[in-house]
């Protein structure tokens, strides 16, 4: 009966606490280590995805479909140590076939896929032998949220998966000319708060998260519910690599293609990928 | 890394040929349909029944009516099923052939039994006083961001004789609003209904039963009220009217309602069409499932044809006479 779900609730809600716990725990350690900017830097991207998609909550089919609704705006700061904060968007909209029309006059609609990332990363740079190349190793935080909306004709059911991480990462940067380099980083998300759609979606629990009728606190109260999960059941992985050419002492433009891979098991398969091929802006501050 | 994940890693999807659509599809229902006890369903006798009937030669249209036939047992105004170019197909008898749809009628109400300067909001709600009566009416078309509108017509209708809430035809949506936006109508909290939903492939995959209430908030308003309600009145329109019926001071006229109250959930098929699935039981305080049945009202009345045709609402009327 309720009262039973509610302490199931409760406990899980203790998890967030136990997540933010070892969140600032990784903050606090390190933040001794900060430092003001030096040579701060501010970079815009965006450009074209392809994101493919199958979760079996809502459907068995892997939903495809590319967008020019990828943007991205990142922060690199740091002098004893390299940090960043980036905030990454993307849209997406597949559909299985074509939108048709049915009841005469009403029509069918894709699916609606809107990606929001927000990470905090802090490393260390570590010694290389090549002049010119840099190699840093550090821990990051990422919030990745996955709101979806599935369209079936007349009805629509909304989900969301949104892992809240803790990893690694490592970020090389090879100097090719003086005025160019390439540069490859790696995320390996380790511990996750997951918080996620129920089985079949649409569940009591569900309905009373959403019974507040406010996005935020409907948003607090699914993040409320999820489970703290390590890579037995949560496999994540970003790698981006990039180009970079220096234009002028404060501008340079390039390249950059990120990969980004989710799978997660509970309560039923999640997989989820996406190739993004961006064009960079960025200007030293 | 483009194409290779998706050979490695994705589960394999329900082919797109004529038997393995219908298989996807009576999968589904097998294990996700949720009043399948209530509504005495048996998914295996019906795939015995059906399965035959699918070939790999099955057309397009065939195959629709072969779906059609096996769901059309169900009799749930829940369950659609939806493709290109055709109309939407509703199991529920009643809704699928509009028995007695026409036996409702806005306009008549607005045109005949309003007081001018009513407020009307498309498609949502109209509100007003009935003509010559001290008598507030509020029509609800469905369930949602409608009922925000409750608050002010308690406010306008405090010192009237009573007030009547017209569910008749109501849609359905998110019953919650409803429950949300009605708290001055209680003064204790009332339990409405309890639900579960499946939540595994098993027969008796299902989560704890859940209790919804209806909890007292704002000032009371304790004044006589009709229930408006008939056989379109469906899914959280039901659940809207689980609610006004913990109350005391309520009586309900009209017809019985559709009897679908389980949430639904949509799904695709590889073909591209798209059908709901109800994935819940209810239970009413009284421990009784009126799921397949539903909910009958104090008084039964029926709008006539011909009366409505000439601008009449009958039953309106009869809910005027209540007070």
């Amino acid at each position: 009966m309720t009262d039973i779900q509610i302490s199931a609730v409760g406990i899980r809600k203790n998890q967030l606490h136990v997540f933010a716990f070892f969140l600032s725990c990784f903050l606090f350690l390190l933040s001794p280590l900060l430092s003001y900017a030096q040579h701060p830097e501010l970079s815009l991207r965006a450009g074209p995805g392809f994101h493919d998609r199958q979760d079996q909550i809502f459907s068995p089919f892997v939903h495809h479909d590319a967008s020019f609704l990828n943007f991205g705006l990142q922060y690199d700061w740091g002098k004893k140590m390299d940090q960043f904060i980036a905030l990454d968007f993307g849209s997406y909209n597949p559909i299985l076939v074509p939108s048709y029309t049915y009841n005469e006059d009403d029509i069918t609609y894709p699916h609606n896929f809107t990606l929001v990332n927000l990470t905090y990363g802090l490393g260390k740079k570590m010694q290389v032998k090549r002049e010119g190349d840099e190699f840093t190793l550090g821990g990051f935080f990422e919030a990745d949220v996955q709101a979806a909306t599935y369209n079936y004709a007349w009805i629509g059911t909304s989900g969301y998966m949104a892992p809240f991480s803790l990893g690694i990462w490592a970020d090389y940067q090879y100097q090719l000319t003086p005025k160019s380099r390439l540069t490859g980083k790696v995320l390996l998300p380790l511990v996750s708060l997951v918080a996620r759609s129920p089985y079949l979606a649409n569940d009591d629990e569900y309905i009373e998260n959403t019974a507040n009728h406010n996005g935020f606190k409907t948003f607090f109260e699914f993040l409320g519910d999820g489970d703290i999960q390590t890579l037995n059941h949560i496999q994540q992985l970003e790698v981006n690599l990039g180009y970079q050419h220096q234009l002028s002492e404060r501008w340079s433009i390039g390249g950059l293609y990120a990969f980004r891979f989710i799978h997660y098991s509970k309560p039923l398969n999640f997989l989820s990928y996406r190739n993004t091929f961006y064009f960079n802006l960025a200007y030293a501050l | 890394m483009l194409t290779s994940c998706e050979e490695v890693f994705f589960q394999p999807e329900p082919a797109n040929d004529p038997e393995a659509l219908f298989e996807n599809l009576w999968k589904v229902f097998n294990e996700d349909y949720g009043p399948t006890t209530e509504r005495g369903i048996d998914w295996d006798a019906l795939y015995a029944t059906y399965r035959p009937q699918v070939t790999a030669s099955t057309s397009d249209d065939e195959l629709f009516a072969v779906i059609n036939s096996m769901l059309a047992t169900t009799d749930d105004g829940h369950v659609n099923l939806t493709a290109p170019g055709r109309d939407g197909v509703n199991a529920n008898y009643l809704r699928q052939n509009e028995i007695n749809d026409s036996l409702f009628n806005l306009d008549n109400i607005t045109n005949r039994y309003l007081e001018p300067g009513f407020t009307l909001l498309k498609d949502e709600f109209v509100y007003g006083t009935i003509l010559g009566e001290n008598i507030g009416y509020f029509y609800f078309n469905n369930i949602g961001d409608n009922f925000f509108a409750f608050h002010e017509f308690l406010d306008i209708y405090k010192d009237a004789t009573g007030i009547i809430i017209d569910l008749r035809h109501n849609g359905g949506g998110d019953f919650t609003y409803c429950y949300t936006e009605m708290g001055r109508l209680v003064d204790e909290k009332r339990l409405a209904f309890s639900s579960r939903t499946k939540n595994g492939t098993g027969p008796d995959d299902f989560t704890d039963w859940t209790d919804w209430y209806v909890e007292p908030e704002g000032e009371y308003y304790n004044k006589p009220i009709v229930l408006l309600i008939d056989r379109f009145t469906i899914s959280a329109g039901e659940r809207a009217v689980m609610a006004f019926m913990t109350l005391p001071n309520v009586t309900m006229i009209g017809d019985t309602t559709c009897g679908a109250q389980a949430t639904i959930v949509g799904r695709e098929l590889a073909n591209g069409w798209y059908y709901t699935v109800p994935i819940q039981n209810t239970l009413l305080p009284d421990g009784k499932t009126y799921e397949g049945v539903g909910l009958a009202p104090d008084i039964l009345f029926y709008n006539e044809i011909n009366e409505v045709r000439i601008g009449l609402d009958r039953t309106l009327e009869k809910a005027v006479d209540e007070f």
